[in-house]
């Protein structure tokens, strides 16, 4: 797995160079050009090592690498590599002392550059616990360690997960992992809004274990073991799994899609921090899954069980009810239950406290002693007594205080709904594998290009000239998932369109976008000209209340190039 | 027919002296009886215009409570809650209490209360016996004035109403509602217990009320200010309780009401062995509670003497007591004395009493506003013959059995445990 570096350089030509050689080398490069850009980036915290020039604006080299001891983890620092034209005066600096890793005198050598790096981020303990994680993942039979999303975003065990998954956002997630309680919503809304549905839950909580599809609560190997068959087992149906269901729109398509790549039935379980006070497995809500699940039932895809009945109060549909004795005259749940006393002497007959006086049973009505339980007296009966309204009877009525609306519902009246578990049926398992495509991987699991864009690029790559060369980009976006959760789909969008806008309007030539459902594709002559640092994307996305973390990739057209130039070799 | 006319010339050849000699019994047990309906029928419809007029009056923000006491009753208790829901009168609670019902009357209890039909149901799982049932739900309600019903009965749209209106007084302690016959139809027993009925109560009651001796608030139907019951301590403990209590009011200086348009239907035996059981109950606690438990009340110099008990307990004695001792004495002596002539001075006595039963039904029926008198004409001599003879000889076994044989020390009308007790 390739390493990150961040450049901290406000010298555009010497960051090229710098970039270059780097990824020449491999490495995944990214760059800032003042110290308070590269401090926000470093934070993010899946930087391997940071070259910093030590004359930067803002904040300088010095001060942002003390900056990062400060306020980071010793463990997540990455390693820190300072550029200077005086080596001298950044000794001669107090406090320097362990701030960096080492020191490149300028003018340098780039060979120099790349043997220190790479000497650096071997030593790193990023690199180091990468090794050993991937050595661990790789012991149970995966490649490499998944490709995580972690809920909730500010977890404190950030260091430990870094070991362990690859949280970088710069592939596709594999897995979701709930490292804190707090983080079963976030997976609720990825489950149901976002395109996670190839994502198994990976629980390291053990709180969800009969929700998520794995759990992780120690790491010893038969636990890591069953996380990779889990992982792998996804990995292998999402393969067979009919294109169309592998972005699912509706909520009825993505439960279908999971059903299958769980190989679980949606099983409805009882989970008291839901509304509903049930969740299917998967952290399918009760009310909507059970109404979209109902729905493809009526279509022959599913077939249900009984589960259980809730009840449900009639004002805001919520299951979280106290079910409770109460007064029938005026529903205080202040009752107190009293046993009866029967003076046969007399035919008194009342609540035992009336009888009681010191220790003794005196019958209030005739001041006899009742001595002899069986001959003086019995207890045919208890009482009901409400401390409120003084009513008396037998039985209390049972009603029900909603927890999320306080309203009352007597208990005749409660609503109830009943609450299923769903199977999938052959046909919709037939449905589900049809249309197999060409196999692809784990490691490849992007959609292939729209066929919308084939037809542009072959005209655009017809009319290529030395110098105005077609070229596609993709753009895809690390952080939708966790914007989706936050703000949901329709926020989401928004984000990217302005994104889009402003990248365009950056653009000095025409280009064409393609907008797939989760990735954009810009079409243009020579676009990497002008998109070359991610500099530019981060300006493009600086207006924007959340950060979308664009990824890049470029389509590599020459297979398209050598098609065309084939066929026109046949057509003269 | 020769038989007949000496036998008639025989009746009406006697002279004064030896014509008294002849019907002593009937004169002195029995013309009393009448000539005291008669007055009471006279006075009766002034003092019930009067009462009519007073008992209309609003009783303003008094709260009133039904309670209805009952052991397994599964199948009448919802005719009677309902019954009580169509009253002219609203707003009042109703209390069910299932004294240790054996078959499904607590179900249906609870079921009423949550249909909303009944206010609250108690349910006892060991009998106590009505009077402690009754005890229990009076400490469970809130009204000012308690309506005491049996599981059995139906009410009158206006029974409610018209029950608790004499309440307004506030020197009435307690009202005796008018109780009428719902299966007169169902056995000659019965229709006879009919007519029974509505001459002992529809008007005896309100000569009695005339004269403010009252002489039971019914168990059946009655109504009671809480504060009179509160003051002698609710029910006491055995069979005869509504009896019991009432005597125990008025000692206690509250006056007893009847209120005859307070109207409600219960069903009487249909046969004769649960008709001689259910009155040597109440034959035989009539003379336990007078002369065990209330003795002193009508003995003068006693500490509880009370000149209106004791007229009331000389009354009992004098009618009805020495009238169903003297009988047997009476007929043996006839048929001593006259042979077979005997039945003809018996006929003779049922042809006048039965004369006499003709017109207290036709007084009945002017006084209660009902159409009463040509329905039962037809049985009036059958139920003066039983009235005369069956009746007092089954008042006369009773008698016997409690004063000699403590039978309400047996009877189950109490559980065992509250007899094993029961100290009068």
């Amino acid at each position: 797995m390739p390493s990150r570096i961040l450049i901290v350089e406000d010298n555009d030509l010497e960051q090229m160079a710098l970039k270059a050689a780097l990824e020449s080398e491999g490495y995944l490069v990214d760059s800032a050009a003042d110290g308070l850009s590269a401090l926000r980036k470093l934070r993010s915290g899946s930087y391997d090592l940071a070259l910093v020039d030590y004359q930067i604006p803002e904040v300088d080299g010095l001060a942002s690498a003390r900056l990062l001891h400060e306020y980071m983890d010793e463990g997540s620092i990455p390693r820190l590599v300072a550029i200077t034209a005086s080596s001298k005066e950044l000794e001669a600096r107090q406090g320097k002392d362990g701030v960096f890793d080492a020191i490149v005198p300028k003018p340098y050598d780039l060979g120099e550059v790349l043997k220190i790096v790479s000497r650096e981020i071997k030593g790193s303990p990023s690199f180091a616990r990468s090794a050993a994680a991937d050595q661990m993942w790789r012991s149970v039979g995966l490649k490499r360690r998944p490709a995580a999303i972690v809920v909730p975003d500010a977890t404190s065990n950030a260091a430990l997960l870094q070991s362990l998954f690859d949280m970088r956002g710069i592939r596709q997630p594999e897995v979701i992992v709930i490292a804190e309680e707090a983080g079963w919503s976030d997976v609720a809304n990825l489950r149901e809004n976002a395109d996670c549905v190839q994502c198994p839950v990976i629980d390291l909580t053990g709180r969800f274990t009969t929700l998520s599809d794995c759990t992780l609560t120690d790491f010893g190997r038969d636990n890591l073991l069953s996380v990779a068959n889990v992982t792998r087992q996804f990995a292998d149906r999402f393969v067979k799994l009919a294109p169309r269901f592998r972005f699912p729109g509706s909520l009825a398509d993505r439960i279908l899609a999971y059903m299958f790549l769980s190989g679980q039935e949606l099983r409805a379980l009882r989970f008291a921090q839901s509304q509903s006070l049930v969740r299917y497995a998967g952290f399918f809500s009760a009310p909507l899954a059970t109404d979209a699940a109902d729905e493809l039932e009526g279509r022959g895809l599913l077939t249900k069980s009984f589960f259980d009945r809730v009840h449900v109060c009639g004002k805001c549909s919520s299951s979280r009810l106290n079910a409770r004795e109460e007064c029938p005259s005026c529903r205080s749940g202040n009752l107190r239950s009293e046993q009866l006393i029967h003076h046969f002497r007399c035919a008194h007959q009342a609540p035992e406290s009336e009888f009681v006086a010191d220790h003794r049973l005196i019958c209030p009505k005739c001041r006899r002693e009742l001595r002899h339980y069986g001959s003086d007296y019995d207890k045919p009966g208890r009482v009901s007594c409400c401390e409120d309204c003084g009513d008396v009877n037998s039985d209390p009525s049972v009603g029900f205080i909603c927890f999320d609306c306080g309203s009352h519902t007597d208990g005749d009246a409660i609503e109830s709904r009943n609450i299923y578990s769903f199977q999938l049926t052959s046909a919709a398992r037939a449905m589900l594998t049809a249309d197999i495509p060409v196999a692809e991987t784990i490691q490849n699991i992007a959609a292939p290009i729209p066929a919308e864009i084939e037809h542009a690029i072959v005209q655009s790559l017809s009319a290529d000239k030395p110098g105005s060369e077609t070229t596609l980009m993709e753009i895809t976006f690390a952080s939708a998932p966790q914007v989706i959760a936050r703000l949901g789909r329709s926020g989401f969008e928004t984000l990217r369109r302005i994104f889009l806008h402003n990248l365009l309007a950056m653009l000095p030539q025409k280009v064409e976008v393609y907008s797939d459902k989760d990735r954009d594709f810009l079409l243009g002559r020579q676009l990497s000209d002008c998109i070359r640092s991610e500099d530019l994307l981060a300006h493009c996305q600086e207006g924007l209340s959340e950060r979308l973390d664009p990824v890049i990739r470029w389509i590599d057209l020459r297979t398209w190039k050598k098609k065309i130039n084939d066929r026109s070799a046949l057509c003269t | 027919m020769t038989d007949l006319r000496s036998a008639l010339d025989l009746l009406t050849g006697q002279s004064d002296l030896s014509f008294t000699a002849l019907f002593w019994y009937t004169l002195v047990c029995d013309i009393p009886r009448y000539a005291c309906m008669f007055v009471a029928l006279a006075l009766g419809r002034s003092f019930d215009r009067k009462a009519t007029r007073e008992w209309r009056s609003p009783i303003a923000g008094s709260r009133v409570s039904v309670i209805v006491v009952g052991h397994n009753e599964a199948n009448a208790v919802e005719r009677c809650v309902r019954s009580l829901h169509e009253q002219s009168l609203q707003g009042f609670e109703i209390v069910i209490v299932s004294d240790g019902s054996e078959d499904r009357m607590a179900e249906r209890a609870d079921e009423l209360v949550s249909q909303g039909l009944a206010d609250r149901s108690i349910v006892l799982k060991l009998r106590g016996g009505k009077p402690a049932g009754a005890n229990l739900a009076l400490w469970a309600t809130r009204g000012d004035f308690i309506v005491e019903v049996d599981c059995d009965c139906s009410f009158d749209r206006f029974s409610i109403e018209r029950i608790v209106a004499p309440l307004a007084d506030p020197t009435i302690g307690a009202v005796s509602g008018d109780i009428v016959v719902r299966n007169a139809d169902h056995s000659l027993i019965a229709r006879f217990q009919a007519i029974e009925y509505m001459l002992s109560i529809s008007v005896a009651k309100r000569f009695d009320d005339a004269v403010s001796l009252v002489r039971c608030v019914s168990g059946a139907f009655g109504a009671f200010r809480r504060d009179a019951l509160d003051d002698v301590g609710g029910h006491d403990a055995g069979s005869g309780e509504d009896f019991d209590l009432t005597v125990r009011l008025r000692a206690a200086g509250w006056r007893i009401a009847f209120a005859g348009d307070a109207v409600c239907y219960t069903d009487v035996p249909e046969t004769l062995w649960a008709f001689y059981r259910q009155r040597m109950r109440w034959e035989g606690d009539s003379i336990g509670l007078r002369f065990r438990k209330h003795l002193r009340l009508m003995l003068p110099g006693s500490s509880r003497f009370n000149l209106l008990e004791a007229i009331h307990q000389w009354d009992f004695l004098a009618f009805g007591l020495f009238g169903a001792v003297l009988l047997p004495i009476y007929v043996t002596s006839l048929f001593a004395l006259y042979g077979n002539f005997a039945l003809v001075v018996l006929l003779a006595i049922s042809i006048a009493l039965s004369g006499l039963n003709v017109i207290m039904l036709l007084l009945a029926a002017i006084v209660t506003g009902r159409n009463v008198f040509i329905p039962n004409l037809i049985y009036v001599p059958g139920f003066t013959v039983f009235n005369a003879f069956v009746m007092r000889t089954i008042q006369l076994i009773a008698y016997c059995q409690e004063w000699f044989l403590f039978r309400s020390a047996r009877d189950n009308y109490s559980p065992p445990k509250v007899r094993a007790v029961n100290d009068w």
